[in-house]
């Protein structure tokens, strides 16, 4: 009998949401609906409208979200990826590993300093597909290289989605950031490693120019300075990710200037791309907030931890449940869905689980934190919704079909996996780095 | 018409963007350069009062993120930015689709805007009529932002009200 109304409300919002209806109104429609029906008095909206206010609009911490971004777009109009991508080329280009290598350290970069996916995954395929093949690399290899270092975008700190997970789980956004390091390592480790085992037997490639040093130091080094210091700032506590996000732009704008690409257009293009994409993730976090306190007002929460700990209360089976939830629901959601509606529902019941790991407390949230980041970051990369994988197939045009994409992924995928179960076994791999 | 309109906003939207950058990288200089109040009048201005200090420029960060997230809602309603999951709605007919945006303008966007407008409303006058400032000597006059609520979904409501007479016209 309890079950009935969040049940209904689960169902209407999924409904909604593949319905294709915009997400936030599916979310913010639904909680006015479920006020109306349930016993929840009507005055329930004011407290929602103080909810969004306080968590939301007057959060210090979000104004890092549109900063971020501004950053990123600004970089990316700045030809500083380009440039470096092309440089790193040209230094290891002498062999095909080391061709297949400079993608993933370009991708790594971009990761840390822009951070945003499709961009990521566009400019190295458009840059990278063609040296790729030329430097021997079958299609598919080639393909899932490209989409995968472009995908570490979303994990590689500074991350928006690293950012909303840590005001979701409470957890400092330093932290998270620091967190991210070891994952995002090792999976660069794991990626390299299989890349350099595809490139045996593959002829060494002839060099055209070996650059100079100099030459070097100019197309790589204003955007290797921005990362550190950005991310250095942030990770050793001398900024808060907020001004470290307003300087970082301020500094993409000081890179556009250094390579002569700054224009009074280009700034007020990447603003106002900067405004609609701010808007649309704002908008889909007051959905999200409302829905999140009527689910729990008419008795979702519970019934989402029966749920989880139906197959045993056994923490290693309930994080398992938990996470493969996760992984099913980004077939088909997006990150900032499942991170701002299943996140507050899920966080309290595995931050209160003791899992005999030696970590407690805020540890056990950043843990569980960075695993879900892993677990969201996989879902860009899997057929058939992934994002990464339509914005490689776009950008690919001919040179690609679909299912040389998904066959090139699904190595990838499982080194995902393989990493994520790592880190489920040695949680210092993630909080050997946040102390 | 419209699409200036768009423009116009989107670029002024733009400017508080701008602005929010330089607040912040004035903000990080004063307090590495241990300057606050940053800018002190000798006598009281309307919002600011007697001084500018670090926590105003704090304050005017999350104040700037408030104007450039809420006021364009309706815009991007429009322009039909929001986040859809369409992994199936783009693959429908047309008619589908405004059949699914104006069921969903009824089931949601209906009760959500006709319940949240008056909620958001009600939140700004208490602020007014409390003549509410900032808790931490930032900017006075707290209720300038909270009318962000209401004015942001104001706007969207107007573009709710377009969009479905638009589709119910069947121009799209």
């Amino acid at each position: 009998m309890d079950m009935v109304l969040p049940l209904a409300m689960a169902a209407l919002t999924l409904a909604g949401i593949m319905a294709g209806y915009r997400v936030g109104m599916v979310l913010a429609g639904s909680a006015a609906l479920f006020i109306l029906v349930s016993d929840l008095p009507t005055a329930f909206f004011n407290l929602l409208v103080s909810r969004i206010y306080a968590n939301v609009l007057s959060n210090w911490l979000l104004v890092a979200i549109p900063m971020f971004i501004f950053m990123g777009l600004i970089l990316e109009m700045s030809g500083a990826a380009e440039r470096s991508l092309r440089a790193a080329q040209r230094a290891l280009g002498g062999s095909a590993a080391g061709m297949g290598i400079s993608v993933l350290v370009i991708g790594v970069l971009l990761a840390a300093s822009s951070g945003i996916v499709g961009a990521s995954v566009v400019l190295l395929a458009m840059l990278a597909l063609p040296r790729l093949q030329e430097a021997g690399f079958d299609k598919p290899t080639s393909a899932g290289l490209i989409a995968a270092s472009g995908t570490l975008a979303i994990l590689i700190p500074p991350s928006i989605m690293l950012i909303v997970l840590g005001d979701q789980l409470q957890t400092p956004v330093p932290q998270m950031f620091a967190g991210a390091m070891g994952p995002g390592l090792l999976l660069v480790t794991v990626y390299g490693a299989f890349v350099i085992w595809k490139a045996r037997g593959l002829p060494a490639l002839p060099r055209s120019d070996r650059p100079s040093p100099l030459r070097l130091l100019f197309d790589l080094g204003p955007l290797l300075a921005l990362v550190i210091t950005v991310l250095g700032s942030i990770v050793a506590g001398l900024a808060t990710p907020t001004e470290a996000s307003g300087l970082g732009a301020f500094g993409a704008l000081l890179i556009t200037v250094i390579y002569g690409k700054f224009s009074t257009n280009m700034l007020m293009n990447a603003a106002r791309q900067t405004v609609v994409t701010t808007a649309l993730v704002l908008f889909v976090m007051i959905g999200a907030t409302c829905f999140s306190a009527v689910f729990k007002g008419i008795g979702g929460d519970d019934m989402v931890s029966a749920a989880i700990t139906a197959f045993g209360t056994d923490p290693y089976t309930v994080l398992a449940v938990v996470m493969v939830a996760i992984f099913v629901l980004g077939f088909v959601l997006d990150w900032l869905e499942i991170t701002l509606i299943l996140l507050p529902i899920f966080a309290p019941v595995v931050a209160g689980l003791d899992f005999g790991n030696g970590l407690a407390g805020q540890d056990t949230k950043i843990w569980f934190g960075i695993l879900v980041a892993v677990n969201l970051q996989t879902s860009f990369l899997t057929p058939p919704f992934g994002f990464s994988l339509f914005y490689l197939r776009g950008a690919a045009g001919n040179a690609l079909t679909t299912p040389q994409i998904y066959r090139g992924v699904l190595p990838f995928i499982g080194l995902q996996v393989l990493v994520l179960v790592l880190l489920i076994l040695f949680p210092r791999l993630i909080t050997g780095f946040t102390s | 018409m419209g699409k200036t309109l768009e423009r116009l906003s989107l670029t002024a939207l733009g400017a508080c963007m701008v602005g929010m950058m330089g607040v912040i990288v004035v903000q990080v200089a004063c307090s590495a350069l241990d300057v606050n109040p940053v800018v002190a009048f000798d006598r009281a201005w309307a919002l600011v009062g007697t001084a500018i200090t670090l926590n105003s420029l704090l304050d005017l960060q999350w104040h700037l993120l408030v104007i450039t997230g809420l006021l364009p809602a309706g815009l991007v309603w429009l322009t039909d930015s929001h986040v859809r999951v369409d992994f199936l709605y783009q693959t429908l007919g047309s008619r589908t689709q405004t059949r699914i945006n104006l069921a969903g303008n009824l089931l949601f966007a209906a009760p959500f805007l006709a319940m949240a407008l008056p909620a958001a409303w009600n939140f700004t006058a208490r602020a007014w009529r409390a003549d509410e400032g900032s808790s931490n000597g930032g900017l006075a006059d707290l209720w300038l932002i909270k009318a962000m609520l209401p004015l942001g979904l104001a706007l969207l409501a107007v573009a709710v009200l377009v969009e479905t007479w638009r589709l119910l016209r069947g121009v799209r």
